[in-house]
């Protein structure tokens, strides 16, 4: 059993005691595998699997085919695996052999139907805020994960960099990132860009447009290291920057400035969201603080790309020491288009530390 | 997280394709007496949808409402700002953005009375449980069943699309293990999976048995890890929704096993001669949501993978092959 997970079961049996809960069922995906993965240490590739943990840390892993039983058998050999023809019915078998215990679940979202419209789970309460807790607050080996994940972060942003030259496709520039991260040895990525001008409103997964001079380019970059995520956002142009350009961008400076000016321990997520958008009020560009053009002005990056919490001015979240983050005041600019800002950082008593040593401007590549 | 070549080239497989592969839905859900059909998806399982929309999705989950008329539908917890990249990727109806993706479609469903929804039992609780709470005069039905009647054979895209898959894996593939030798993971799985992606793969994972002395598992590695004197190989690949898979053993054997599979053979367990003997035979096709999945057999017309433990003079060798079913027969794709 690795150290980093050694801590995380240490971890959730303390928080299991306090809750008088005597097992957690998980569910995890190929998509979101952050639950999953704090319980069993189990990387979910391409099928779904759920673990029931039980209080003494015995852990039974349950997965629908051969191959991820035998990926188990390495990824998770403290767990017993049980390779299901019916995961939800061989579930609820197992729940069943638990008798009259305290269980909860999570995610709550993501728990399957089988599951949740069984007669078991009116006796199941839903866990997700206790794992939640758990998943937000990291452990000095879980942030040296998130910290090497931004440096890997960091190298494939300079990759990207070179990748993006005139006439090349966009699918290729993201080729020779993924091709850069699996020769340093990190399995998975989050990535989408955008490219073009004042008509571009968001990033996608890469398309069959070609960079052209003048373009600004926009990516976030999310590797993970040991399943944990770090994500970079930064935009560059190909060529020159325009006045208007870097006039635009000094914004997007200034709003993760402000969000970083205010982050520490105890500050809530809705704070910081309020201390970027502040500053696209102050230029009358509050408008493109809305869902119509934003969807986050930042969230928690950890076992998930996209963890909780969402960096919204709604969200009251209080921030711990030890939760991982990225500020990003992501949206559309009317004068240039769509531009992007942010790196991951640390939660500290007293302020924050940042990863990244990317410098925090408006970059540019020779057209 | 799918980030490869996401693109409709509707000459590829044009509209009237996918509108064919709905009607044949549809078929079956009138046979049914359903008023509706749901199909979940998201990025793991983003294979029902697509084989009727071309939409894959890079992130997040939704539901594709196949109406008993008109243009499919599509509810998805994507922002608004997203839905024009949906629309150009795919061959869809109506595009709803909404983060309330149960409750919804339960407006949406407000006059149906049966509802069948593929792998009805997987649906995440978080759109299952407003969808019953606002669905209070329908039932729900699991349609997998169903939908698996539709799903094969496979049409003309299809094979051609996974044609070319396994084309651009064995050209992949070969190209990087004829340019090794590799000591360690990462150098390998970036020369196998690199080409794949500038050729414009949709998605590309390696896995590796990295040390065959040691455990014949296939994984995808989390790190770098040295390569053992014998390892196996798998590339699995994605074009446009079509997912193939292709694995190798290289070294002392592997032309025998390669000489083997040219010689169409039956798959099955058993003294295959020359030294080879199949320890394991495990089929994998699409018949649901999964991109590929274990069946106990491949359906008439459907393409899908075989999967093999083979000992060649007493040493494990893996190997994987894309397959078609044709005719009675299974035969490699390419």
């Amino acid at each position: 059993m690795t150290p980093i997970h050694q801590e995380r079961r240490r971890r959730l049996m303390a928080a299991m005691g306090e809750a008088g809960c005597d097992a957690v069922l998980v569910y995890g995906n190929a998509w979101q595998c952050d639950y999953l993965r704090y319980v069993t240490d189990f990387p979910a590739v391409e099928g779904e699997a759920m673990a029931l943990f039980l209080a003494d840390g015995e852990t039974r892993l349950f997965v629908d085919s051969a191959a991820d039983a035998a990926r188990a058998g390495i990824d998770a050999p403290h767990a017993e695996t049980v390779r299901c023809d019916g995961l939800c019915d061989t579930v609820l078998g197992e729940i069943a052999r638990l008798g009259n215990r305290k269980i909860v679940s999570a995610p709550g979202t993501l728990m399957p139907y089988g599951i949740v419209v069984s007669d078991a789970a009116k006796e199941i309460e839903d866990g997700t805020a206790m794992i939640d807790r758990l998943l937000l607050v990291k452990s000095p080996v879980e942030i040296d994960a998130v910290r090497r994940a931004a440096d890997i972060a960091d190298r494939g942003y300079r990759v990207f960099m070179g990748a993006c030259r005139p006439g090349r496709p966009e699918y290729e520039l993201v080729a020779e990132i993924e091709t850069f991260f699996r020769e340093a040895g990190c399995p998975e990525n989050f990535m989408i860009l955008g490219s073009g001008g004042v008509e571009v409103r968001g990033m996608h997964p890469p398309g069959e447009r070609r960079i052209q001079a003048g373009d600004l380019v926009t990516t976030e970059l999310t590797p993970a290291v040991d399943g944990y995520y770090a994500q970079v956002c930064r935009t560059l142009v190909v060529g020159e920057p325009s006045k208007a350009q870097l006039d635009a961008f000094d914004v997007y400076i200034e709003a993760v400035e402000a969000g970083h000016a205010i982050l520490k321990a105890g500050v809530s997520a809705g704070e910081i969201a309020k201390a970027e958008n502040d500053v696209f009020r102050k230029y009358d560009l509050g408008i493109y603080c809305t869902r119509e053009y934003t969807r986050v002005r930042g969230h928690g990056v950890g076992l998930f790309v996209d963890n909780p919490p969402h960096i919204l001015e709604d969200v009251d979240t209080i921030l711990p020491a030890g939760a991982t983050l990225i500020v990003h005041p992501n949206t559309y600019h009317p004068a240039v288009g769509y531009m992007v800002l942010g790196e991951a950082a640390v939660v500290t008593a007293t302020g924050f530390e940042t990863f990244s040593t990317l410098p925090r401007k408006l970059l540019s590549v020779a057209a | 997280m799918r980030r490869g070549l996401l693109a409709w080239d509707a000459a590829e497989v044009p509209a009237a394709t996918l509108d064919g592969r709905v009607e044949r839905c549809r078929a079956a859900m009138a046979a049914e007496g359903l008023d509706a059909l749901l199909v979940y998806n998201n990025f793991p399982r983003p294979a029902a949808v697509s084989w009727l929309t071309h939409f894959v999705p890079y992130w997040s989950q939704g539901v594709l409402l196949v109406p008993p008329d008109g243009a499919p539908e599509y509810f998805v917890s994507l922002s608004k700002r997203v839905a024009g990249w949906i629309a150009d990727t795919s061959h869809m109806g109506e595009i709803v953005s909404t983060p309330r993706l149960g409750a919804d479609l339960a407006k949406r469903l407000g006059g149906a009375r049966k509802i069948g929804v593929v792998e009805l039992d997987r649906l995440p609780g978080g759109i299952a449980r407003p969808l019953l709470e606002g669905l209070t005069a329908a039932t729900l039905v699991d349609a997998t069943a169903m939908f698996r009647t539709v799903r094969h054979p496979a049409d003309d895209a299809e094979i051609d699309i996974s044609r070319r898959a396994a084309q651009l894996a064995r050209t992949s593939l070969d190209a990087a293990l004829a340019a090794g030798p590799y000591k360690a993971s990462g150098a390998l799985t970036a020369a196998i999976e690199g080409p794949a992606r500038l050729a414009g793969a949709e998605e590309a994972i390696v896995e590796l048995a990295p040390d065959l002395d040691d455990n014949a598992t296939l994984r995808r590695i989390d790190g770098d890890v040295a390569l053992g004197a014998r390892f196996a190989v798998r590339l699995s690949l994605a074009c446009k929704g079509h997912w193939v898979r292709l694995g190798t053993t290289p070294g002392a054997g592997a032309d025998r096993v390669a000489g083997w599979l040219a010689g169409k053979p039956a798959f099955a367990p058993g003294d295959a001669g020359n030294g080879i003997e199949v320890r394991d035979v495990l089929i994998e096709a699409c018949v649901g949501s999964f991109p590929l999945i274990e069946v106990e057999a491949l359906p008439e017309g459907a393409v899908g993978v075989v999967n093999l433990t083979l000992t060649v003079d007493g040493e494990t060798h893996l190997a994987s092959v894309p397959v078609i079913h044709s005719n009675g027969a299974v035969s490699q794709l390419a």
